[in-house]
């Protein structure tokens, strides 16, 4: 029917398409994209700094339910000193913008470390969400595994079973800790990408 | 289930019965029909259908969920977070219960996340009791787990139980059998009568719904993925009705590298998917084999044998929206002018001739129209030529993207230059030697149209595209409708000159608007850039620092433009447009300066792996330049102290050389009070004219620190483990 209406609707989306420019996130094979963000301690971090090692990003808010699964009885912990002892580096990344759940202020975020018991190698601030957006991060959790190339070996869900309850934990594949056995055996992960799972990351509206 | 939880869970069953016994007083029903959990933010309710059920039949259970306004559960498929409600059920193994009917969901947008949910929601069950039972009650329990969020999110679970009473005969309708009416009218639908078509291309999935039986479909659709990873949630989707067929324009999961095999999911209209209204939702399924079963199917995956069948409803209904269409180009900046002139003024000067006035008008019709005419057969002699077109789809080639961009930036330009359209015409149809009669007025339509093509090329671009699956014929009448719709108001006018009065008059006001007009096409040219880009392959934050470098350029543009209106302007208006000016060069380094920040990160990023002299600076705020052989030469020739750093990512000494050489602040003072230029030589790529480097200091590896000064003077190698003092001691000697 409307061919006009989709010719004038078609050069409408024409004139406002540049307003919605859509950024195209970090995939599986291809090359990190790197960046730059001040750890808890306010120094910088950046991935690159950390090429030849295999890294975790993993996306992180504290006040989060499904974020929380991990924390409360510490497997979270677990995993992040599983994963630094066999000689990986593991970013904990917290994108909630101010005024929204989960941010973390600079002057917070050593307490947050200590409350948590958080053993990864760093907790990163990124509260304009620029490093989220990057990659493409969605879910709190949403983890992405990066090999000693540099590149996206993993990303997705932290494992298989997506709910909020703890006791699932034990039941459920854990991605992060078998690509990291993967990557070690010169393998690539098997999944390398799945559907992540968790409370949307709190971005600035 | 943990021991723990199995204590809850019983502990909170013997509060819900003391609800149950609670609600049993006020309620005649009794406690066996209901049962519900009131939770923060969301209540839910166990509901059946029916007040009994008999051996061999089918009834309904529902959960009603009603959640405080703002809040949100998730569908099936949550999008980009979120997660789906959980129902575990546990009943007589006489009752088979099914899987959830979800209703369709609505898409809940918070920043950049798209997720797919409900505020209160009914989401039923079938449910059958076979014929052989013999239980006289039926206790249903369901544990459910769900998540509801606002802006945050909470877990909850409950477990809910109904009893239902076994009757010879079939039971009657509970007192909630209304609100399972209501809830099925939200189940999508079966999608029949029409054959599917999937194809991908490049980072679009399009789907073309192709009716059969003369069904007629909905042009604007919302799709719903069934599964992840299919397509992005957040972006824009694009449906489209090309004749009978709807397509519908998705973006592929950007993060998905295999090709889409198959695509399940709900379709909603607004309008409904049948005369009725009625369903709103349908079931779509690209499963291959499944469309072949129908009748008549039209050949798959080939979307340009898509656009063959005949389009015989729908070309009534494209000939009024060709007409609609025609009138709406006459209020494009470049027609508007063309009204002021040639014809304004016949109709004007024929006010006292009424007749001659008319036919004046119907040759200036006659002249518009045979230009359509002439282009709907340019139409047909492209398609004879084999040119394969569709609509939307010319995006995808890059030429095309790169002629509009040239076709957007010239049309811009026009528009803000004094080239003004309105004076070409002038100059042609006023001053030169057309005929004065009514062949005058035929040949000033065509003349008009052809003039007004800058501004409505983009439009008679896709309306080529948009009518070329018609036949011949067809499209011309399309074309002509086109034509007879930008002719209208002429006409109106010079059946009715009084009408005139009702126009603005021609003045200083269209310049004006005409030139703000080059903005947004501009606007459209950095878009079209960046699409260019993408299909060159360019990735951000490279493809991010271009497009953000052409907002620059166009914010500074705006900029200068409103300075000149400022000076043509008159006294009052000059300060608030120098003002805006300001403000508008303001935004231009708004945009310019975090764009700068990005240059100088992409940049030593590149640095590490190849040649170039661009300084960067490193975590200690140190001014580095990459090392080339050239540059050496040339501070060593100025008599500029140089510092070496030969170093790789990979090499720990070099790392912790850096670290405490350069973190150390008394180094940094001497080698800012020494004017030392630091160089830093990058070896963590293959890069030959290092390697030769550090032969000539006769070592084949890093690390590598070494000072010089002076073309003649040797250089001073330092050890391979550093501490401050050491560089220190050698800088002091460092001469001046």
């Amino acid at each position: 029917m409307p061919r006009i209406t989709s010719l004038v609707l078609s050069s409408f989306v024409l004139m406002m398409a540049p307003m919605l420019a859509i950024a195209l996130p970090a995939k599986v094979g291809e090359r990190a994209p790197d960046f730059t963000l001040a750890n808890a301690q306010g120094s910088d971090v950046s991935l690159k700094s950390f090429l030849g090692k295999t890294v975790v990003l993993e996306w992180f808010n504290p006040g989060c339910p499904f974020v929380k699964k991990f924390y409360s009885n510490g497997d979270m912990q677990r995993f992040q000193r599983e994963s630094l002892a066999k000689g990986a580096i593991w970013l904990t990344i917290n994108s909630s913008a101010e005024g929204k759940q989960g941010h973390v202020k600079q002057t917070e975020a050593l307490d947050i470390i200590n409350d948590l018991g958080l053993s990864s190698t760093a907790l990163l601030l990124d509260p304009n969400g620029t490093v989220g957006k990057l990659y493409g991060a969605r879910t709190t959790p949403h983890v992405f595994v990066i090999d000693s190339d540099g590149r996206i070996a993993y990303a997705g869900a932290i494992d298989s079973v997506a709910s909020t309850r703890s006791e699932d934990i034990s039941t459920a594949t854990n991605y992060v800790l078998a690509a990291l056995d993967a990557l070690r055996s010169g393998k690539r992960p098997l999944p390398s990408d799945t559907e992540p799972y968790g409370c949307g990351v709190k971005y600035a509206n | 289930m943990s021991p723990r939880s199995r204590y809850l869970s019983a502990t909170s069953m013997s509060l819900r019965t003391l609800m149950c016994l609670t609600l049993c007083i006020a309620t005649v029903i009794g406690c066996g029909d209901t049962s519900v959990t009131k939770s923060p933010h969301l209540e839910a309710r166990l509901l059946v259908d029916q007040d009994s059920v008999s051996p061999g039949s089918t009834f309904s259970l529902a959960v009603q969920f009603t959640l405080e306004p703002g809040w949100h559960i998730y569908w099936k498929n949550p999008g980009d977070s979120g997660l789906a409600p959980q129902f575990t059920w546990q009943a007589p193994p006489d009752v088979v219960i099914h899987e959830p009917l979800w209703p369709y969901p609505d898409r809940l947008t918070t920043g950049p996340l798209v997720n797919y949910g409900y505020g209160s929601i009914v989401i039923p069950f079938q449910a059958d009791l076979r014929a052989a039972s013999r239980a006289s009650k039926l206790p249903i329990n369901l544990d459910l787990r769900w998540l509801v969020c606002k802006e945050e999110c909470l877990p909850g679970e409950a477990s809910l139980s109904v009893t239902l009473p076994v009757t010879t005969s079939s039971g009657s309708p509970s007192r909630y059998a209304h609100v399972f009416d209501s809830a099925f009218n939200s189940i999508p639908r079966p999608l029949d009568k029409v054959s599917i078509a999937v194809e991908e291309q490049d980072e679009r999935i399009i789907l073309a719904i192709i009716p059969l039986e003369g069904r007629p479909l909905p042009s604007a659709v919302t799709f719903f993925p069934e599964e992840s990873k299919i397509i992005s949630n957040s972006a824009p989707q694009i449906s489209s009705k090309d004749g009978d067929i709807l397509k519908i324009s998705l973006l592929r999961d950007p993060g998905r590298s295999l090709p889409v095999d198959r695509v399940r999911g709900v379709l909603v209209s607004d309008s409904g998917w049948s005369p009725s209204g009625q369903p709103r939702a349908v079931l779509l399924d690209t499963a291959p084999g499944e469309a072949a079963a129908l009748p008549q199917t039209p050949p798959q995956n080939s979307l340009i044998s898509l656009s063959s069948p005949s389009a015989d409803i729908g070309l009534q209904a494209a000939i009024l929206f060709a007409f609609l269409g025609g009138l709406i180009l006459n209020l494009m900046p470049c027609v508007f002018p063309v009204l002021s002139i040639k014809v304004l003024s016949f109709i004007d000067g024929a006010r006292a001739d009424a007749r001659s006035s008319r036919i004046h008008g119907l040759s200036f019709s006659a002249g518009i129209v045979s230009s359509f005419w002439a282009l709907a057969l340019l139409l047909a002699s492209l398609r004879a030529g084999g040119e394969q077109l569709g609509w939307g789809f010319q995006l995808q080639s890059p030429l095309f993207v790169v002629l509009m961009i040239f076709v957007f930036f010239t049309i811009g330009v026009l528009f803000l230059t004094e080239i003004t359209v309105g004076q070409t015409v002038q100059n042609l149809a006023g001053r030169s030697k057309l005929p004065t009669g009514y062949i005058g007025s035929f040949l000033s339509g065509a003349l008009a149209t052809a003039v007004a093509t800058p501004c409505t090329a983009p439009f008679m671009g896709s309306a080529l595209a948009a009518t070329i699956s018609l036949p011949p014929l067809s499209s011309l009448a399309v074309f002509t409708s086109l034509g007879l719709g930008m002719s209208a108001p002429y006409l109106l006018l010079s059946y009715n000159p009084s009408l005139l009065r009702f126009l603005p008059r021609p003045g200083e006001w269209m310049v004006t608007f005409k030139q703000l007009m080059a903005f947004p096409l501009f606007a459209s040219v950095i878009w079209l850039t960046r699409v260019f880009a993408r299909q060159m392959g360019m990735e951000p934050p490279g493809l991010t620092i271009l497009i953000d470098v052409l907002w620059g350029l166009c914010v500074i543009t705006l900029g200068f433009w409103l300075v000149l209106r400022a000076r043509q302007a008159r006294a009052s208006l000059r300060t608030p447009l120098i003002l805006a000016a300001c403000i508008t060069w303001a935004l231009a380094l708004y945009i310019a300066i975090p764009t700068a920040v990005e240059i100088e990160e992409s940049r030593s990023r590149a640095c590490s792996s190849e040649d170039g002299v661009a300084p960067f600076r490193d975590s200690y705020g140190l001014l580095w330049e990459s090392y080339s052989e050239d540059r050496v030469l040339r501070l060593l020739a100025q008599g500029r102290p140089v510092y070496l750093d030969f170093t790789a990512e990979w090499c720990i000494t070099c790392q912790v050389n850096e670290r405490v050489v350069f973190g150390s602040a008394s180094v940094r003072e001497r080698l800012a009070s020494k004017n030392v230029t630091l160089v830093r030589a990058d070896w963590t790529s293959k890069n030959p004219a290092i390697t030769r480097a550090l032969q000539s200091y006769g070592r084949n590896g890093v690390p590598l620190n070494v000072i010089r000064v002076g073309p003649s003077n040797p250089p001073i190698i330092l050890p391979n483990i550093l501490t401050p003092g050491i560089v220190i001691d050698a800088l002091e000697k460092l001469p001046g």
